[in-house]
């Protein structure tokens, strides 16, 4: 007898699910990842309170591929899993790009998202400066940061 | 990456850590959400396209992604603040959201219009 899976027709629950089984390999992909690319140590993770507010740079239950904390402290979530994350707020080029982008190119587009916005404090600000960030990110991702930071064309015309 | 809208009666001190004192009043909410919120396929409530997700006793929706701005989602916010004195965070930056910072949609259309 097969067994049916129990997959939720939320992208977004499902990328948080799979965030929580999988959240130790992802806390020391993340960790490393903002390591390589610069990231001082002290703004390397934050309090996650779904989990006993241990300091995380991987945050299982959020969805918003990544945040930042008081002190510049970045934290990727399971937003970087979900491939609708754009979906429907930015025009169908950014998007699908989105959902077609692998997970170490999203990643990069997230960090130097939040890098930025650390830095500015700035949410529109960090859209317009991440897609020309000194941090060595991935040209793919910051192809993905160009298109988001040029959706709003899309949307004006 | 995204910014998200959360309301909800938190305990004090960082938003992102922390607890509901209270559930919304749904009452509120539902009478809020059918004023100003469409419908997806499945018929959950949606704000600029946006769904309106309700767990755990608050209320939480997109806000920004991009240069975009969800003024649905503002307006919302905004009118349960009014209504219930709840608080307006964006939780996963460690912010308390300010009213003031909020525009909303004014005189404009929302709900089915507003997809």
């Amino acid at each position: 007898m097969k067994r049916k899976l129990d997959v939720p027709e939320d992208p977004a629950e499902h990328a948080a699910r799979f965030s929580i089984d999988w959240r130790d390999r992802m806390e020391a992909h993340a960790r490393r990842r903002l390591r390589e690319l610069g990231i001082p140590e002290d703004q390397i993770g934050a309090l996650d309170e779904s989990f006993g507010h241990r300091e995380a740079a991987f945050h299982p239950r959020e969805e918003t591929g990544g945040g930042i904390s008081p002190g510049r402290r970045i934290n990727l979530n399971s937003g970087v899993f979900n491939p609708d994350l754009l979906r429907p707020m930015l025009g169908e080029e950014a998007a699908s790009m989105w959902e077609r982008l692998p997970l170490r190119h999203r990643m990069d587009a997230v960090i130097a998202h939040e890098y930025e916005e650390g830095k500015s404090g700035d949410h529109e600000r960090a859209v317009i400066d991440a897609a020309s960030t000194e941090l060595p990110i991935s040209e793919r991702a910051r192809e993905m940061l160009q298109a988001i930071a040029g959706d709003v064309k899309e949307r004006s015309r | 990456m995204i910014h998200l809208l959360t309301m909800g009666h938190f305990t004090p001190g960082n938003p992102k850590t922390a607890a509901v004192e209270k559930p919304l009043d749904m009452d509120v909410v539902n009478r809020l959400l059918t004023e100003l919120a469409a419908e997806d396929a499945a018929g959950k409530p949606t704000l600029d396209g946006a769904p309106v997700k309700l767990k755990g006793g608050v209320a939480v929706v997109a806000w920004k992604a991009g240069l975009h701005r969800n003024r649905a989602a503002e307006e919302f916010a905004l009118r349960l603040q009014a209504e219930t004195g709840c608080a307006i965070v964006d939780r996963e930056h460690s912010q308390m959201i300010d009213p003031g910072r909020l525009e909303g949609v004014g005189d404009h259309a929302v709900g089915r219009s507003g997809g």
